[in-house]
């Protein structure tokens, strides 16, 4: 959850992965009532209680005071601009998915958005019904047939799988705009950006969280159930479709 | 320049561990399928019923939850009503409980039951306050498994991006009832299965621990 900066980002990814191959190999195959395979799941426990400390300490106050200090108005101005920011992520990713239409409306939107709607501040496509839909790396290497490999909670970045874990670093790599920074050595302006994305997106999640922390007696299965659908979700590009099938009971 | 390549062998070597085989087509089948089943299975009028059912069921809610003039214990009773109602209690109760269901005794279920139905109350009834107004949606339909209806609606703020709110409705003896609520793809019921199960599991096994959380919620 919490993204310090780029390069620490990166490092403790790549850290986390590496590491996580060699501790995989030796754990026992563990797979929860979903069919999630965890077998890292004491490691994640600990990983989670250290994150959950940390937010509460650091990102989710900064993200209620960023709340109570920008009108409603402001914030979306901020995410709509941070959403047109990662549109070269997303056409990418809809071309390597071969989903040509949604390359299409990813193109259109960073178009009109950026054009007529003041450079990204304001989502004018979505108003015209052209709607943002996050793509990835990791929904990519999914349409593509990979697994999800196993859940693991990073420290400091929250939940995820291998598979998402790799394709988030791939992403950063890909992203044209970071290169971009970094060749004119406006490194600081990517760093700036990661970290407004990340209190944004936290601010966004209040309640969510909130909700999760209360009315769960086990904190770690359900944010680690609700991460897996809701990636399922987003893999398919549709929300309720991927939802459980519920047996007809006659045993009441 | 030497970091970047050993980064991309590290990927590499983690898509080589995690990918046996490369489908491409897999996601774009899943959808297909799902299109011509909900031809098959579920009648247009079937759909606009299910429709008009959840419809109906969050005017109701936006009714009293914007009637400044019910107190927190009235609105909550307008809920408890409205959830006995629309949604079938014991079908959502008895799927968050998993296979852990056969393990428990009559007394047992009995109990969980209640406490789950009043769980639940008290996880709503504490969100009444933030409604601002929000409008509700319903959009459209596809069938789901062997006799449900999924209906998406979507909350809309006033500003910002709607929230997308798919209803499990299933029809039974002739009335539609709720099964699942599922938002921005999570299923409610599969978390709290999730959750449930966990917390029988790391009690080893007993039933009685989840019950304990339950009675202290």
């Amino acid at each position: 959850m919490i993204l310090h900066s780029f390069s620490l980002r990166h490092s403790l990814t790549v850290m986390a992965a590496s590491s996580l191959l060699f501790l995989s190999a030796c754990a026992n195959n563990t797979t929860s009532e979903q069919g999630i395979n965890d077998p890292m799941e004491s490691f994640n426990r600990n990983s989670l209680k250290v994150n959950d400390a940390l937010d509460r300490a650091i990102l989710e106050p900064v993200a209620k005071g960023y709340r109570k200090a920008t009108p409603e108005a402001g914030r979306i101005v901020v995410r709509n601009f941070l959403r047109n920011l990662n549109s070269p992520t997303i056409i990418g990713n809809e071309l390597l998915q071969g989903d040509l239409k949604g390359a299409g409306n990813a193109t259109a939107r960073v178009i009109i958005n950026t054009l007529a709607g003041f450079g990204g501040i304001l989502d004018l496509a979505e108003q015209g019904g052209i709607e943002y839909q996050p793509e990835d790396f990791g929904q990519t290497l999914a349409k593509w047939g990979v697994g999800d490999g196993m859940y693991i909670m990073i420290p400091l970045l929250g939940p995820s799988s291998l598979r998402d874990a790799s394709g988030q670093l791939v992403d950063s790599y890909a992203d044209p705009l970071r290169m971009y920074l970094f060749n004119i050595d406006e490194e600081h302006l990517h760093y700036t950006r990661v970290a407004a994305s990340v209190v944004s997106k936290r601010e966004e999640l209040i309640e969510v969280i909130d909700d999760l922390r209360r009315n769960s007696f086990d904190y770690y299965a359900a944010v680690r159930s609700a991460y897996y659908q809701h990636r399922q979700a987003l893999i398919n590009d549709q929300s309720g479709a991927t939802s459980p099938e519920i047996p007809e009971y006659d045993d009441f | 320049m030497k970091n970047k390549f050993f980064v991309l062998s590290v990927v590499a070597g983690l898509l080589g561990v995690s990918a046996p085989s490369f489908a491409l087509s897999q996601g774009q089948d899943f959808t297909n399928q799902n299109t011509s089943r909900s031809i098959l299975l579920v009648s247009a009028e079937d759909g606009a019923q299910a429709k008009q059912f959840v419809s109906t069921m969050g005017d109701k809610a936006i009714s009293f939850l914007s009637n400044a003039s019910l107190t927190q214990s009235q609105k909550e009773s307008e809920f408890r009503k409205l959830l006995n109602q629309n949604f079938d209690m014991a079908t959502i109760g008895r799927f968050a409980l998993g296979t852990n269901w056969k393990n428990a005794s009559d007394k047992q279920k009995a109990e969980y039951q209640k406490l789950f139905n009043d769980m639940i109350v008290k996880i709503y009834s504490g969100r009444f306050n933030d409604y601002k107004g929000e409008g509700f949606d319903v959009a459209s339909f596809q069938d789901s498994g062997k006799s449900d209806i999924l209906v998406t609606s979507y909350i809309v703020p006033h500003t910002g991006s709607k929230i997308q709110v798919d209803w499990r409705v299933r029809n039974k003896n002739g009335q539609y009832k709720i099964i699942d609520v599922i938002i921005e793809g999570v299923s409610m019921s599969l978390t709290q299965r999730s959750d449930f199960s966990s917390v029988i599991q790391r009690g080893g096994g007993n039933f009685e621990v989840l019950l304990e959380h339950l009675r202290n919620y």
